[in-house]
């Protein structure tokens, strides 16, 4: 056993575990898809000026940007899932990442405020994003995306209230 | 007069607001347009057949209609225990700030501001740095009125919320109170050059050469084009003759690095003098400017001392006292005490942490990947490139040699500085030890950790290790490549003792 000097018991510590996330709206995935994709799209209708115009020749962009479009689309597909956020009574916590595992938990006694935002592409989907911010610096501040509307301004709500009753 | 804003419904700004706006947006798109004006200068410059004055008169007809909407989209009120605002145009963003947070309230003027009458208000919140909030454009009244509701609210917040915390507070420094504030560290004149002498002169070197080559570069017309002529000539000789020059070019650049280090350390550290009192930390040094500085225990995050081959051979350490603070993590809010012996670091830390050494320690050590990324990076990646380098340009065989000699020593460094490489835990406080060189000590309070992240790459999972990344409000540390199943033991573990503390971390 590990903290075995301590008056609690590690056993009896309530547990971040990975059944605990919810996972995203599906329209969450469709969302990063269409943004990566508009992306490109618009990468590509650049360089096709630049073909049309100039003297570039069309495969020269074309097939980087199809390849890189595609890893992008199977790196979406494949991530979404280890995309998911869990709130708990005492914190809130998200986690990403397919290449890299990131979990990240932000304790609600040191929340210092909390955002709802919803962005144009976010308004077409009817999806919006609840952002937790901490003392401990901009990199370490949570993004919660790929939330409904009123789920997110549920959310928003949720932490704040709790947030303001810790401490 | 407005003594009490009413706050319930959604208010907006000054209408006057709007030539605000108008302006800052106007600004913003000015300094992009500057360089396209700038690089078409001359020229007969037209887009879709429009020429400068017409586009002018277009952005700025947009920009109005924009400001307008900006200004009736910013609306602020009040919901239950909060302060909201509303804004955005294009994006809507919801700002809700609990009062408890708010740390201070400042108002602020520009020449806009000031000609139109109008005061910026800005809402602190000890939050991250991006994050500021803003109402620009309120009316002198309004603005005065706002702020000391709001400052008001905050302190009805923070006594309700503390009042226990006070007490306890109150009982404990009494105790406290019979000891008065003592001298730790006095640093005279021969100790201070001491200090200046083991410095770690490659770092004040280093930071010298930037910030010449910054001006040099800056006024490069200036100052580099009236010799270009006589550089390049000389060029062509100076290549060949480098390795004649490289010895002498070290040597000056040392020579620089100590004088650097000794003139920094005695304008910043004349006469300096450290004390520890029951409210915390003051010190008072400068030979041109005398600062004195105070720092109450509150608001100190965690303590990180170093000590550097030289400092060694002195017996001396030097420690950073890291704080929070709204501006957050830059230099002016890290306080680095030099010149400390051991024990008197451990007589602060006990003095500030009493329950430091309680409960058992659980001991962590780093994956041996640690140190062979360290090689593959630093040792095998550019000893690789150098090699093809010389290869290419068929350099005599005695050009590798200091290849090697990096090589080798880089090899050993990482090894040592793997080994180095381990955190300890006990009931309350978190200590990480790093460092081969230059040893490393940071110990950080359990209770300060503002929030945590795990992360872990496709290496690490493979061999089951993992990255630990605590983030306090004077900054993150990185524990780096340790076992996995005890790293998430310890995460549970830390959320519990973050969520159960109520100690005041700032």
């Amino acid at each position: 056993m590990l903290f075995e000097n301590l008056k609690i018991d590690p056993q009896e510590l309530p547990l971040l575990e990975a059944r605990d996330f919810s996972v995203l709206e599906e329209d969450y995935l469709y969302y990063r898809i269409s943004g990566r994709m508009l992306f490109f799209l618009f990468a590509a209708g650049m360089a096709s000026l630049f073909s049309l115009f100039g003297k570039l020749y069309f495969w020269y962009w074309l097939g980087p940007i199809l390849a890189l479009a595609l890893i992008s689309l199977i790196y979406e597909l494949l991530s979404f899932k280890r995309r998911g956020f869990c709130l708990r009574e005492q914190d809130v916590s998200y986690r990403s990442g397919l290449l890299i595992h990131r979990i990240t938990t932000i304790p609600l006694n040191r929340v210092q405020h909390c955002e709802y935002s919803q962005g144009p592409l976010g308004r077409l989907f009817d999806l919006a994003q609840v952002k937790v911010y901490t003392a401990g610096g901009s990199t370490s501040d949570l993004s919660i995306k790929g939330l409904r509307r009123e789920s997110a301004i549920k959310l928003r709500d949720q932490i704040t209230k709790l947030a303001s009753s810790h401490d | 007069m407005i003594n009490q804003p009413d706050l319930n419904a959604p208010q907006r700004q000054a209408p006057l607001g709007v030539a605000v706006l108008f302006i800052q947006n106007l600004r913003k798109a000015l300094n992009i347009f500057v360089a396209v004006v700038f690089v078409n200068f001359g020229s007969d410059f037209r887009i879709l057949g429009l020429g400068y004055l017409e586009l002018a008169y277009l952005i700025s007809a947009f920009f109005l209609v924009f400001s307008y909407l900006q200004y009736r989209r910013f609306t602020f009120y009040i919901r239950g225990d909060n302060f909201i605002i509303e804004k955005g145009v294009l994006k809507q963003d919801k700002i809700s700030v609990p009062f408890a947070r708010i740390q201070t309230v400042n108002s602020k003027q520009n020449i806009i501001q000031q000609l139109l009458g109008l005061v910026g208000l800005k809402i602190d919140t000890a939050g991250s740095v991006q994050q500021e909030i803003n109402i620009p454009a309120l009316s002198k009244k309004y603005a005065i009125a706002l702020q000391d509701y709001l400052m008001e609210k905050r302190f009805e917040q923070k006594q309700h919320l503390d009042e226990e915390f006070e007490n306890a507070e109150e009982e404990q420094k009494e105790e406290l109170r019979e000891e008065k504030s003592q001298l730790l560290l006095k640093i005279g004149f021969p100790m201070l050059l001491k200090v200046g002498l083991s410095q770690n002169h490659l770092r004040s070197g280093l930071i010298l050469f930037a910030i010449v080559n910054g001006y040099v570069w800056q006024y490069e017309e200036y100052l580099l084009r009236p010799i270009e002529p006589y550089l390049e000539e000389t060029a062509a000789s100076f290549v060949s003759s480098w390795l004649l020059l490289l010895p002498f070019a070290v040597l000056v650049f040392l020579v620089i690095s100590v004088l650097s280090s000794l003139v920094s350390t005695i304008l910043r550290y004349f006469n300096f003098k450290f004390y520890l009192s029951e409210q915390g930390l003051s010190m008072e040094s400068g030979l041109l400017a005398r600062i004195t500085y105070q720092v109450p225990f509150s608001k100190i995050q965690y303590f990180k001392w170093e000590q550097n081959p030289l400092q060694a051979w002195l017996g001396y350490r030097s420690l950073r006292v890291k704080q929070a603070g709204a501006e957050a993590l830059n230099d002016k809010k890290l306080i680095s005490i030099p010149g400390l012996k051991a024990r008197q670091i451990v007589f602060l830390l006990n003095q500030q942490y009493q329950d430091r050494r309680q409960g058992k320690y659980t001991h962590y050590d780093a994956h041996v990947l640690l140190r062979n990324q360290i090689v593959f990076w630093l040792a095998v990646l550019p000893s690789m490139v150098a090699i093809i380098i010389f290869i290419i340009q068929d350099f005599p065989w005695f050009f590798y040699l200091p290849v090697a000699l990096y090589f080798g020593s880089i090899l050993l460094w990482a090894h040592k500085y793997w080994q180095s490489y381990r955190l300890r835990v006990n009931e309350n406080y978190l200590e990480l030890y790093k460092g081969y060189l230059i040893p490393k000590r940071i110990l950080i309070p359990a209770y300060k950790i503002q929030n945590l992240s795990v992360n872990q790459s496709f290496l690490q999972a493979q061999r089951g290790i993992s990255t630990l990344v605590l983030h306090t409000a004077a900054g993150s540390e990185r524990l780096r490549h340790l076992p996995h199943d005890r790293i998430l033991e310890l995460y549970n573990y830390l959320l519990y003792k973050v969520e159960k503390s109520e100690g005041n971390w700032m």
